[in-house]
């Protein structure tokens, strides 16, 4: 195999990595059991409390991020756009507020890390032993 | 209603300052345009005049803002105000959402204020053309039953069990809607029940309205009807007004003296204070990939606003950045049957009269149907929305509308304006196009 090839497979799997691994991720002191059903729920509007009944502050990125377009693929089964269609309706008829944009995942780790109620998601390799990983998507 | 744009700008001049404002908006620009240079679009019955055989950009076209203010967990408050054309043929903005909502529970709230009366599924979201697939809702359910603002206050609670999310929301309150011309129909209160349950890729919602309204004319007064009495097989009889005197009575005798239930059967067609009561069932489906979505409606108004009833269906698909279409939709009246009662005297005099004139005597003494509204139509749609940004999606959409004869009756059909000959007796069908840019901010 050629060099070129080989880099071209190594950035390829590279790139399977970065949509695959996304791990979701509350404050270390969150003790709730929390699944992905649950988590499914609050980024799609249906609740916006934990299972214990604490309010929620769901972080997420803007629609054009890939890690967001990973994200909605992999545990909301949706394309992004329809997401957005979702909150749309959501938003302009007052049935929820949709979770924060976040500009970056290292935004996403201090927001988790400073809020107990907090909820979001980053790649893997990014996670910091500040946050608590729920599970991997 | 000055009043309230002067407080709402107050709050959002005071609450544009703190971190818990937020502020958004959506809106559609649509070109629609019809086959025939006679029959004009509306795409809702409150507006004056529509779409022709030439583009026009004025039927779905609509600018929403959106300013919440969050108190605290608890308490928050929304203003939606509204650019859309209205019954006076201009763009004013009006309060579309206001209202201040409490939430004891993060699951459960109460809003007092100005919302939409959430009859069908997508009633309270039918002006954010980004947030459906279509252009608009099917106009055969949704002009049926003028969807409107409420003014009241209503309550939701949100929950699951296992893999089965729900939703219950109650609500009462009234609201005056204006149409063209100067008239208006005054829901005098509105109550109604709407429960959703969601499983994977599946919803049910299940709503019930109970409302009753009036329809008042230019002066504010609902007149009373000119009521016909059909007496003989083929439609002909006398119109029967209570005070006067009846056409086939002796003795100058007034009608309310002659037929016993004159009174009862006036009120019932008379639109004041008559029931507008509204059932609807839908059921969607949407693994992601495939979508299917119907509805189904029924009116009960129970005057001369005949009862209604409406379906939809809706199948599509996702390709990439593209989902196709396509729906069939139908609504009709149903027909509306009252009788007569004359005394026993004048009943044998008038079958004698009809008898007498070669004529055949009805069964029973009818209030004849054109006392009543007639319609039926059904159209077949198919386009394609276009997901080309984030927050931005392009839809194309081609409506074959189909007015039918209804009760040996000709109709018009909803969503149209007719300058011409009655639809349903050309045997055509009215296609109906148009291209709308969706957008959210």
């Amino acid at each position: 195999m050629n060099r070129a090839l080989i880099i071209i497979v190594l950035s390829f799997l590279a790139i399977q990595q970065a949509w695959a691994d996304i791990v979701v991720i509350v404050n270390p002191a969150n003790q709730d059991a929390i699944s992905k059903a649950d988590v499914r729920r609050m980024y799609m509007g249906k609740t916006s409390q934990f299972p214990n009944g604490i309010k929620v502050k769901a972080v997420n990125y803007d629609a054009e991020n890939t890690i967001r377009h990973a994200f909605d693929k992999a545990l909301l089964k949706r394309d992004s756009a329809q997401i957005q269609a979702l909150w749309a309706k959501l938003v302009f008829t007052g049935q929820g507020v949709p979770p924060n944009v976040l500009s970056s995942s290292q935004e996403a780790l201090e927001f988790v890390k400073a809020n107990p109620d907090a909820i979001g998601y980053v790649s893997e390799g990014e996670v910091s032993a500040d946050v608590k990983v729920l599970f991997k998507l | 209603m000055k009043y309230i744009s002067t407080c709402l700008l107050a709050l959002f001049s005071t609450a544009s300052m703190a971190s818990d404002f937020s502020f958004s908006g959506f809106g559609t620009i649509s070109a629609v345009k019809t086959n025939n240079p006679d029959v004009e679009f509306i795409q809702n019955n409150r507006l004056p005049s529509g779409a022709s055989d030439d583009w026009e950009f004025d039927n779905d076209t609509v600018l929403g803002l959106q300013g919440q203010y969050k108190f605290n967990d608890q308490w928050s408050a929304v203003v939606q105000l509204l650019s859309r054309r209205n019954e006076k043929n201009n763009f004013d903005p009006q309060v579309d959402w206001a209202y201040i909502k409490y939430n004891p529970e993060p699951n459960l709230s109460f809003r007092l204020g100005r919302f939409i009366s959430p009859v069908f599924l997508a009633s309270d979201n039918r002006n954010v053309g980004f947030s459906n697939i279509w252009v608009r809702p099917p106009i055969d359910i949704y002009s049926q039953s003028t969807i409107n603002n409420i003014d009241g206050a209503d309550v939701t609670y949100r929950g699951y069990f296992g893999d089965f999310d729900y939703s219950i929301q109650a609500y009462v309150g009234g609201y005056t809607l204006d149409f063209p011309g100067g008239g208006d129909i005054e829901f005098h209160h509105m109550a109604g029940l709407v429960g959703t349950l969601s499983y994977d890729s599946w919803t049910f919602r299940l709503a019930y309205m109970n409302a009753d309204h009036s329809n008042h004319n230019s002066d504010g007064v609902v007149p009373d009807p000119n009521i016909f009495m059909v007496v003989t097989d083929d439609g002909l009889g006398f119109n029967v007004t209570p005070d006067e005197a009846c056409l086939f009575a002796e003795n100058g005798e007034s009608c309310a003296d002659v037929i016993t239930n004159l009174q009862s059967n006036i009120d019932y067609v008379k639109r004041s204070h008559r029931p507008f009561n509204l059932t609807n069932a839908a059921v969607v489906y949407d693994d992601g990939e495939y979508f299917a979505q119907g509805e189904f409606m029924h009116r009960r108004s129970a005057s001369a606003l005949s009862d209604a009833i409406g379906a939809y269906l809706t199948l599509g698909m996702r390709i990439g950045d593209f989902s196709p279409y396509v729906s069939y939709s139908f609504g009709k009246t149903l027909k509306e049957t009252r009788y007569f009662e004359l005394t026993p005297e004048y009943k044998a005099a008038v079958d004698a009269g009809v008898i007498a004139a070669g004529l055949d005597v009805a069964n029973d003494y009818t209030v004849s149907a054109f006392n009543f509204t007639s319609n039926k139509q059904n159209t077949l749609t198919a386009g394609v929305r276009y997901d080309f940004a984030p927050n931005m999606a392009l839809k194309l959409q081609v409506d074959k509308f189909r007015p039918l004869e209804h009760d040996d009756r000709d109709s018009y059909g909803n969503g149209l304006i007719v300058n011409g000959p009655l639809l349903s007796s050309l045997d055509r069908n009215v296609y109906v196009t148009t291209v709308s840019f969706d957008f959210i901010f």
